[in-house]
Protein backbone atom coordinates (compact mmCIF):
# COMPACT_ATOMS: atom_id res chain seq x y z
CA UNK A 1 0.00 0.00 0.00
CA UNK A 2 1.41 3.37 -0.94
CA UNK A 3 2.51 5.99 1.59
CA UNK A 4 -0.11 8.35 0.21
CA UNK A 5 -2.94 5.94 0.94
CA UNK A 6 -1.60 5.30 4.45
CA UNK A 7 -1.61 9.03 5.06
CA UNK A 8 -5.14 9.42 3.73
CA UNK A 9 -6.26 6.49 5.85
CA UNK A 10 -4.85 8.22 8.92
CA UNK A 11 -6.72 11.35 7.90
CA UNK A 12 -9.93 9.34 7.54
CA UNK A 13 -9.48 7.90 11.02
CA UNK A 14 -8.68 11.40 12.19
CA UNK A 15 -12.05 12.38 10.73
CA UNK A 16 -13.76 10.22 13.30
CA UNK A 17 -11.85 11.87 16.15
CA UNK A 18 -12.56 15.30 14.72
CA UNK A 19 -16.19 14.29 14.29
CA UNK A 20 -16.42 13.42 18.00
CA UNK A 21 -15.10 16.86 18.95
CA UNK A 22 -17.44 18.42 16.43
CA UNK A 23 -20.40 16.50 17.88
CA UNK A 24 -19.64 17.94 21.33
CA UNK A 25 -19.56 21.47 19.92
CA UNK A 26 -22.70 20.72 17.90
CA UNK A 27 -24.49 19.55 21.04
CA UNK A 28 -23.57 22.74 22.90
CA UNK A 29 -24.71 24.92 20.01
CA UNK A 30 -27.88 22.87 19.53
CA UNK A 31 -28.75 23.19 23.23
CA UNK A 32 -28.10 26.93 23.12
CA UNK A 33 -30.28 27.22 20.00
CA UNK A 34 -33.21 25.33 21.53
CA UNK A 35 -33.07 27.32 24.78
CA UNK A 36 -32.70 30.69 23.04
CA UNK A 37 -35.55 29.86 20.63
CA UNK A 38 -37.86 28.91 23.52
CA UNK A 39 -36.93 32.14 25.32
CA UNK A 40 -37.54 34.11 22.10
CA UNK A 41 -40.99 32.49 21.66
CA UNK A 42 -41.84 33.38 25.26
CA UNK A 43 -40.83 37.00 24.65
CA UNK A 44 -42.71 37.17 21.34
CA UNK A 45 -46.00 35.57 22.39
CA UNK A 46 -46.27 36.35 26.10
CA UNK A 47 -43.97 39.21 27.05
CA UNK A 48 -44.39 41.58 24.07
CA UNK A 49 -47.50 43.74 23.95
CA UNK A 50 -50.02 43.10 21.19
CA UNK A 51 -50.21 45.79 18.55
CA UNK A 52 -53.61 47.54 18.59
CA UNK A 53 -54.30 47.84 14.84
CA UNK A 54 -52.82 44.61 13.46
CA UNK A 55 -53.39 42.35 16.44
CA UNK A 56 -51.69 38.94 16.42
CA UNK A 57 -50.49 39.33 12.81
CA UNK A 58 -47.96 41.93 14.00
CA UNK A 59 -46.05 39.12 15.74
CA UNK A 60 -44.88 37.97 12.28
CA UNK A 61 -42.55 40.98 12.49
CA UNK A 62 -40.17 39.30 14.99
CA UNK A 63 -39.40 36.26 12.84
CA UNK A 64 -39.50 38.24 9.60
CA UNK A 65 -36.96 40.83 10.78
CA UNK A 66 -34.78 38.22 12.52
CA UNK A 67 -34.68 36.09 9.35
CA UNK A 68 -33.68 39.15 7.33
CA UNK A 69 -30.97 39.93 9.89
CA UNK A 70 -29.67 36.36 9.73
CA UNK A 71 -29.67 36.37 5.92
CA UNK A 72 -27.76 39.69 5.80
CA UNK A 73 -25.26 38.40 8.34
CA UNK A 74 -24.83 35.15 6.39
CA UNK A 75 -24.20 37.03 3.15
CA UNK A 76 -21.72 39.29 4.95
CA UNK A 77 -19.84 36.20 6.16
CA UNK A 78 -19.86 34.88 2.57
CA UNK A 79 -18.49 38.24 1.42
CA UNK A 80 -15.67 38.20 4.00
CA UNK A 81 -14.71 34.56 3.39
CA UNK A 82 -14.86 35.04 -0.38
CA UNK A 83 -12.28 37.84 -0.08
CA UNK A 84 -10.18 35.69 2.25
CA UNK A 85 -10.36 32.80 -0.22
CA UNK A 86 -9.24 34.95 -3.14
CA UNK A 87 -6.32 36.30 -1.09
CA UNK A 88 -5.16 33.14 0.71
CA UNK A 89 -6.58 30.39 -1.56
CA UNK A 90 -7.41 28.12 1.37
CA UNK A 91 -10.27 25.69 0.82
CA UNK A 92 -11.68 26.18 4.32
CA UNK A 93 -12.51 29.83 3.53
CA UNK A 94 -14.40 28.68 0.47
CA UNK A 95 -16.32 26.12 2.55
CA UNK A 96 -17.37 28.78 5.07
CA UNK A 97 -18.45 31.12 2.25
CA UNK A 98 -20.51 28.39 0.58
CA UNK A 99 -22.30 27.13 3.70
CA UNK A 100 -23.00 30.67 4.86
CA UNK A 101 -24.53 31.55 1.46
CA UNK A 102 -26.69 28.44 1.66
CA UNK A 103 -27.98 29.44 5.11
CA UNK A 104 -28.55 32.98 3.81
CA UNK A 105 -30.71 31.63 0.98
CA UNK A 106 -32.75 29.50 3.41
CA UNK A 107 -33.53 32.53 5.56
CA UNK A 108 -34.21 34.74 2.55
CA UNK A 109 -36.91 32.17 1.67
CA UNK A 110 -38.41 32.77 5.13
CA UNK A 111 -38.24 36.55 4.58
CA UNK A 112 -39.91 36.19 1.17
CA UNK A 113 -42.70 33.97 2.48
CA UNK A 114 -43.49 35.62 5.81
CA UNK A 115 -43.34 39.06 4.12
CA UNK A 116 -46.31 38.44 1.78
CA UNK A 117 -48.32 36.93 4.68
CA UNK A 118 -47.69 40.14 6.60
CA UNK A 119 -48.53 42.14 3.46
CA UNK A 120 -51.85 40.36 3.03
CA UNK A 121 -52.85 41.08 6.61
CA UNK A 122 -51.59 44.63 6.63
CA UNK A 123 -51.79 45.94 3.04
CA UNK A 124 -54.49 43.54 1.78
CA UNK A 125 -52.27 42.31 -1.03
CA UNK A 126 -49.69 39.51 -1.20
CA UNK A 127 -47.10 41.40 -3.19
CA UNK A 128 -46.32 44.99 -4.15
CA UNK A 129 -43.57 45.93 -6.58
CA UNK A 130 -41.87 48.35 -4.21
CA UNK A 131 -38.08 48.90 -3.81
CA UNK A 132 -37.46 46.72 -0.76
CA UNK A 133 -39.39 43.74 -2.07
CA UNK A 134 -37.79 43.96 -5.50
CA UNK A 135 -34.25 44.29 -4.13
CA UNK A 136 -34.84 41.38 -1.73
CA UNK A 137 -36.05 39.21 -4.59
CA UNK A 138 -32.94 40.18 -6.60
CA UNK A 139 -30.79 39.28 -3.57
CA UNK A 140 -32.44 35.87 -3.45
CA UNK A 141 -31.76 35.23 -7.15
CA UNK A 142 -28.14 36.39 -6.84
CA UNK A 143 -27.41 33.81 -4.15
CA UNK A 144 -29.44 31.11 -5.92
CA UNK A 145 -27.06 31.74 -8.85
CA UNK A 146 -24.14 31.52 -6.41
CA UNK A 147 -25.29 28.06 -5.28
CA UNK A 148 -25.86 27.00 -8.89
CA UNK A 149 -22.25 27.90 -9.68
CA UNK A 150 -21.21 25.57 -6.87
CA UNK A 151 -23.27 22.73 -8.33
CA UNK A 152 -21.72 23.07 -11.80
CA UNK A 153 -19.43 20.44 -13.23
CA UNK A 154 -15.80 21.40 -13.50
CA UNK A 155 -12.58 21.97 -11.65
CA UNK A 156 -13.15 22.84 -8.00
CA UNK A 157 -10.68 25.73 -7.94
CA UNK A 158 -12.25 27.45 -10.94
CA UNK A 159 -15.76 27.12 -9.52
CA UNK A 160 -14.63 28.40 -6.13
CA UNK A 161 -12.96 31.46 -7.69
CA UNK A 162 -16.01 32.27 -9.77
CA UNK A 163 -18.31 31.79 -6.77
CA UNK A 164 -16.06 33.99 -4.62
CA UNK A 165 -16.27 36.83 -7.15
CA UNK A 166 -20.04 36.33 -7.25
CA UNK A 167 -20.20 36.34 -3.44
CA UNK A 168 -18.32 39.63 -3.28
CA UNK A 169 -20.28 41.42 -6.01
CA UNK A 170 -23.60 39.96 -4.83
CA UNK A 171 -23.12 41.42 -1.38
CA UNK A 172 -23.50 44.91 -2.91
CA UNK A 173 -27.26 44.26 -2.96
CA UNK A 174 -27.46 43.86 0.84
CA UNK A 175 -27.00 47.58 1.71
CA UNK A 176 -29.33 48.43 -1.19
CA UNK A 177 -32.05 46.24 0.38
CA UNK A 178 -31.48 47.86 3.76
CA UNK A 179 -31.47 51.46 2.52
CA UNK A 180 -34.17 50.95 -0.16
CA UNK A 181 -36.93 52.35 2.04
CA UNK A 182 -34.76 55.30 3.01
CA UNK A 183 -33.57 56.16 -0.50
CA UNK A 184 -36.87 55.76 -2.36
CA UNK A 185 -40.31 56.97 -1.45
CA UNK A 186 -42.32 54.06 -0.13
CA UNK A 187 -45.53 54.03 1.82
CA UNK A 188 -45.47 50.29 2.53
CA UNK A 189 -42.39 49.41 4.56
CA UNK A 190 -42.28 51.52 7.71
CA UNK A 191 -38.94 52.86 8.95
CA UNK A 192 -38.76 51.58 12.51
CA UNK A 193 -35.40 53.09 13.42
CA UNK A 194 -34.21 56.51 12.24
CA UNK A 195 -35.76 58.82 9.68
CA UNK A 196 -36.31 58.62 5.95
CA UNK A 197 -37.70 60.71 3.10
CA UNK A 198 -41.15 59.13 3.28
CA UNK A 199 -41.81 59.14 6.96
CA UNK A 200 -40.24 59.61 10.33
CA UNK A 201 -39.03 56.60 12.24
CA UNK A 202 -42.13 55.30 13.97
CA UNK A 203 -40.20 53.73 16.80
CA UNK A 204 -41.26 50.61 18.60
CA UNK A 205 -42.89 49.97 21.96
CA UNK A 206 -40.53 48.94 24.80
CA UNK A 207 -41.62 45.30 25.26
CA UNK A 208 -41.72 44.78 21.49
CA UNK A 209 -38.15 46.07 21.20
CA UNK A 210 -36.97 43.65 23.90
CA UNK A 211 -38.73 40.75 22.11
CA UNK A 212 -37.11 41.78 18.84
CA UNK A 213 -33.61 41.82 20.34
CA UNK A 214 -34.13 38.45 22.05
CA UNK A 215 -35.34 37.05 18.74
CA UNK A 216 -32.32 38.49 16.91
CA UNK A 217 -30.01 36.87 19.48
CA UNK A 218 -31.79 33.50 19.09
CA UNK A 219 -31.44 33.64 15.31
CA UNK A 220 -27.75 34.53 15.60
CA UNK A 221 -27.19 31.41 17.75
CA UNK A 222 -29.20 29.34 15.25
CA UNK A 223 -26.95 30.67 12.50
CA UNK A 224 -23.77 29.65 14.33
CA UNK A 225 -25.22 26.17 14.90
CA UNK A 226 -26.16 25.69 11.25
CA UNK A 227 -22.82 27.09 10.05
CA UNK A 228 -20.85 24.83 12.37
CA UNK A 229 -22.87 21.78 11.33
CA UNK A 230 -22.66 22.55 7.61
CA UNK A 231 -18.92 23.26 7.66
CA UNK A 232 -18.09 20.11 9.65
CA UNK A 233 -20.01 17.97 7.12
CA UNK A 234 -18.23 19.65 4.22
CA UNK A 235 -14.86 19.00 5.88
CA UNK A 236 -15.77 15.35 6.40
CA UNK A 237 -16.95 15.05 2.80
CA UNK A 238 -13.68 16.48 1.57
CA UNK A 239 -11.63 14.00 3.59
CA UNK A 240 -13.70 11.06 2.36
CA UNK A 241 -13.32 12.23 -1.25
CA UNK A 242 -9.55 12.57 -0.87
CA UNK A 243 -9.31 9.11 0.62
CA UNK A 244 -11.39 7.61 -2.19
CA UNK A 245 -9.18 9.32 -4.76
CA UNK A 246 -6.03 7.90 -3.21
CA UNK A 247 -7.63 4.49 -2.94
CA UNK A 248 -8.49 4.61 -6.64
CA UNK A 249 -4.91 5.67 -7.51
CA UNK A 250 -3.53 2.86 -5.39
CA UNK A 251 -5.76 0.25 -7.02
CA UNK A 252 -4.76 1.42 -10.49
CA UNK A 253 -1.06 0.89 -9.74
CA UNK B 1 -57.55 39.17 15.11
CA UNK B 2 -54.98 38.16 12.51
CA UNK B 3 -54.29 34.82 14.14
CA UNK B 4 -54.50 32.91 10.84
CA UNK B 5 -51.73 35.09 9.36
CA UNK B 6 -49.56 34.68 12.44
CA UNK B 7 -49.95 30.89 12.50
CA UNK B 8 -49.39 30.72 8.74
CA UNK B 9 -46.17 32.73 8.88
CA UNK B 10 -44.72 30.87 11.87
CA UNK B 11 -45.61 27.50 10.35
CA UNK B 12 -43.87 28.39 7.09
CA UNK B 13 -40.79 29.64 8.97
CA UNK B 14 -40.47 26.44 11.04
CA UNK B 15 -41.09 24.20 8.03
CA UNK B 16 -38.26 25.94 6.13
CA UNK B 17 -35.87 25.76 9.13
CA UNK B 18 -36.60 22.08 9.83
CA UNK B 19 -36.37 21.17 6.15
CA UNK B 20 -32.87 22.64 6.00
CA UNK B 21 -31.91 20.76 9.17
CA UNK B 22 -33.28 17.59 7.58
CA UNK B 23 -31.14 18.20 4.48
CA UNK B 24 -28.08 18.60 6.74
CA UNK B 25 -29.00 15.39 8.54
CA UNK B 26 -29.28 13.51 5.25
CA UNK B 27 -25.85 14.78 4.20
CA UNK B 28 -24.46 13.47 7.48
CA UNK B 29 -26.00 10.01 7.21
CA UNK B 30 -24.80 9.72 3.61
CA UNK B 31 -21.25 10.52 4.72
CA UNK B 32 -21.46 8.06 7.61
CA UNK B 33 -22.55 5.31 5.22
CA UNK B 34 -19.65 6.15 2.92
CA UNK B 35 -17.14 6.00 5.78
CA UNK B 36 -18.56 2.64 6.90
CA UNK B 37 -18.25 1.35 3.34
CA UNK B 38 -14.63 2.49 3.12
CA UNK B 39 -13.87 0.82 6.44
CA UNK B 40 -15.31 -2.43 5.12
CA UNK B 41 -13.23 -2.03 1.97
CA UNK B 42 -10.09 -1.65 4.09
CA UNK B 43 -10.75 -4.98 5.76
Amino acid sequence: MSMNLEREKAVLHGTQVAEKKSIDMSKILFGATVISMLVALYFIFIFAAEEVTMGAAQKIFYFHVSSAWLAFMAFFVTFVFSILFLVKRKRIFDTYAYISAEIGVVFTIIVLTTGPIWAKSSWNTWWVWEPRLITTLILFFIYIAYIMIRQMDGVWDKKARLAAVFGIIGFADVPIVFFAIRWWQTKFHPIVFGEGPSQKGGGIEGTMLVALFVSLAAFTILYSYLLHKGVSFEKMKLKVERYKEKLREDLEK
Amino acid sequence: MGFEFMYGAYSVAWVVIFSYMLILGKRHSKLKKEIEFLKQLEK
